[in-house]
């Protein structure tokens, strides 16, 4: 089996805002927190998207679907199982400029998306980053 | 035989299959994103409370808290990790990752 080929000039995710407006990228998160490394490893994309943001880049949202809205409920301690408690990071999400939520309204109420609302966010998209 | 279940329930099949192989009085742990299967008044509650009516379940503190899970089905019982070797050493295990 063979390695795919890049094009030594190969094209880039963004680029700045000369180039053409800022890319679209959705974070999709649908795994639970703490039981895998899936929801962290989000978070952690989420934080240096919203780097790319702040120079124009990119335009990022974040979706939470399926279990991924457990990430998101409120009384969470993580002391017992010894690891960071993932749930306080994202109300910081928007001093790194991260500010578009998007939550499946089948399981948590606050800002609901319905299916066809989710359709249409993940047509909008250049790129979902699934977590 | 002490069936122990670690994924969340509405993502995967584990908790359904296993409650469909294990035998009567077999007690079920639930763990890590297991323990959603213990939230009160979800989908899954029905299958929950059928396992009750057979079996013995449990789900470990550290995981529940760590998840923010207050309202659990009454019946389940809340173990701690000292609780959880206790019944590793009572029974042998199948593990249904």
């Amino acid at each position: 089996m063979e390695a795919v080929e890049f094009s030594e000039h190969g094209g880039h995710v963004g680029g700045t805002g000369a180039a053409g407006p800022p890319k679209k990228v959705l974070v999709l998160m649908r795994k639970a927190p703490y039981g895998s490394l899936y929801n962290w490893e989000g978070l952690q994309v989420l934080l240096i998207m919203g780097a790319y943001k702040m120079q124009g880049a990119v335009d990022v949202a974040v979706a939470f679907v399926d279990d991924g809205v457990f990430a998101i409920t409120q009384g969470q301690d993580s002391t017992l199982l010894g690891v960071k408690p993932t749930a306080k990071t994202y109300p910081a999400l928007p001093d790194f400029e991260i500010d578009r939520f998007y939550v499946d309204d089948l399981v948590i109420k606050p800002e609901p998306l319905d299916a066809a609302g989710m359709a249409r966010l993940l047509g909008e998209q250049d790129a979902v980053l699934p977590f | 035989m002490l069936f122990t279940v670690n994924k969340s329930p509405y993502l995967h099949s584990n908790l359904e299959t296993c409650l469909r192989v294990a035998p009567d009085g077999a007690p079920l742990v639930l763990y890590e994103d297991g323990v959603y299967a213990a939230v009160a008044g979800t989908r899954v509650e029905g299958l929950v409370l059928r396992a009750l009516a057979q079996h013995p379940v449990y789900a470990v503190e550290a995981d529940l808290k760590a998840r923010g899970i207050e309202r659990l089905i009454e019946g389940v019982r809340v173990i701690d990790y000292a609780g959880f070797v206790e019944l590793v050493e009572q029974h042998p295990v199948v593990p249904w990752l």
